[in-house]
């Protein structure tokens, strides 16, 4: 079973920036995870990279990781 | 009046991983951070003898969110940066606005590494685009603007590319900026890395990088010697603070050192090729600049490549510019042990000039056995010498590709 984008997320930021996992959740903000505007672009780098796929642009500016997922799931393979 | 300069701190990044004291200590023993430098890189496996540090580990000390937009450059430069921060007794968490304080930084690759590091994504592994992380990484300024922000610098914030002596002109830069009253304090000095595939391919085709093998590399640095066969690759970082001189004694600082001249000028006549008439019209203004004669000067912290046709030209300028005292002027090039830093070159050896002053003893120049005839004329420091010495005055020359000459002048603080 494919990951959950949450999960995926959560993956993702403990990698590349080393956030906790238990701190990822859909309510948490960006600004106090420390993800600024140049963040959030490369991490929809690369969930691109990642899946292969492209994520047009978007006007949207997200504050929390669930409008942040919102932007993703459009393009996570489904099951 | 113009204001004096204080050296209030000092930061470098140790080769070996150990620590400032401990880098400046096997200095002054003559003991060589170099090694022989491998890797199976495509197409051609790279081997030389360079400096490379190994054990540094930005993530560690700086945190992933803060090297995830961080090249190695920058992340050398940001470390050496606090540690003369901290050493001249400022608090690294205190990120309150400093209009006062601002950043000089040499560099002369800057973030050559992230952008190699794309081209061969885009053309081996057929990539369409990079992070773009990569553009704020890749920016000559990148470093000067990290330290600037982890610190809330807000006076000046530039970086100079003068080749090798990027980092020398950065500090004199930033002394000048004191000097005039245009800051109070200034984060100086030079950050570069240039063990990467393409910049060696590059100065391996320029015919001047020494050769050697697990056994000889840390002996292939020979500054000023009849055997010497170029010049050795280093990476790293080094910093210091500058601080005006009333401002240091009022807040206590301990003052390790005064700047107290600095010249900048060009030889104007070839891109590679050294001319003692303009590196001799850089000492003679720094020394005019630091109002002190040429007889008062102890010691020259050489720029000494190690190449064929640099070195003798660099004694033929002291041996000009100093006269009947060149023959009692201590010289040594320390790139014989840690190698030549690119951009950061001017950064590391002022630090060791200002570490000399204070200790009381003069760096060798490792390796150096029989000196060319060419570079006679000079008091060579040979690692068996006598190397206590009170330094009054000492000299850091930078000559860089392009004909851009930097001297630093440094005085015992009194």
């Amino acid at each position: 079973m494919n990951k959950t984008s949450l999960e995926t997320m959560q993956e993702l930021l403990q990698e590349r920036l080393g956030i906790e996992k238990e701190k990822v959740t859909t309510e948490a903000s960006l600004e106090d995870l420390g993800i600024d505007s140049l963040m959030q672009i490369e991490l929809l780098f690369d969930f691109e990279d990642k899946f292969k796929v492209k994520i047009p642009d978007t006007s949207t500016r997200p504050t929390t990781i669930g409008e942040l997922l919102k932007i993703i799931e459009p393009f996570m393979p489904k099951d | 009046m113009k204001r004096r300069v204080a050296i209030t701190g000092v930061g470098l990044i140790d080769p070996l991983g150990v620590s400032m004291e401990g880098f400046f200590d096997r200095t002054v023993r003559g003991e060589s951070s170099i090694r022989h430098f491998s890797t199976q890189d495509i197409p051609v496996p790279i081997s030389i003898p360079a400096v490379f540090c190994a054990s540094f580990n930005g993530d560690e000390i700086l945190g992933k969110q803060r090297t995830i937009v961080m090249d190695r450059f920058t992340q050398m430069g940001v470390c050496a940066a606090f540690d003369a921060w901290k050493n001249a007794g400022f608090d690294i968490n205190d990120k309150s606005h400093k209009p006062d304080i601002g950043v000089s930084w040499g560099t002369a690759l800057g973030g050559t590494r992230i952008y190699e590091q794309g081209l061969r994504e885009m053309w081996l592994n057929g990539r369409e685009r990079l992070p773009p992380v990569a553009v704020v990484m890749g920016m000559n300024n990148a470093c000067s603007s990290h330290i600037a922000i982890q610190l809330g610098l807000g006076n000046s914030s530039l970086t100079y590319t003068v080749a090798c002596s990027s980092a020398s002109a950065a500090i004199g830069e930033a002394y000048r900026r004191i000097r005039n009253g245009e800051a109070n304090v200034m984060v100086a000095g030079g950050s570069d890395t240039p063990l990467i595939y393409g910049v060696i391919r590059a100065w391996d085709g320029m015919r001047v990088l020494s050769p050697g093998d697990e056994a000889t590399s840390p002996n292939a640095c020979r500054p000023f010697d009849k055997s010497r066969s170029g010049l050795v690759l280093g990476e790293g970082a080094a910093a210091l603070i500058l601080e005006d001189w009333d401002h240091a004694i009022a807040r206590n600082a301990p003052i390790l050192a005064e700047l107290a001249g600095y010249s900048s000028n060009c030889d104007h006549t070839n891109l590679v090729k050294p001319d003692p008439t303009g590196q001799i019209a850089a000492i003679s203004l720094a020394l005019d600049d630091a109002a002190i004669k040429s007889e008062d000067v102890d010691y020259i912290n050489a720029h000494g490549t190690a190449t064929i046709e640099g070195d003798p030209s660099e004694i033929e300028a002291l041996r000009t510019a100093f006269g009947t005292h060149a023959k009692d002027l201590a010289v040594s090039s320390t790139k014989s042990t840690h190698g030549h830093l690119m951009g950061a070159s001017g950064a590391i050896e002022a630090v060791i000039t200002v570490l000399s002053i204070k200790a009381g003893v003069v760096p060798p120049t490792a390796n150096l056995i029989e000196v060319d005839p060419a570079c006679e004329g000079v008091r060579h420091i040979k690692v068996d010498d006598n190397k206590k010495m009170n330094i009054k005055s000492a000299i850091s020359n930078s000559f860089a590709f392009g004909g851009s000459n930097s001297v630093l002048v440094f005085k015992a603080p009194k």
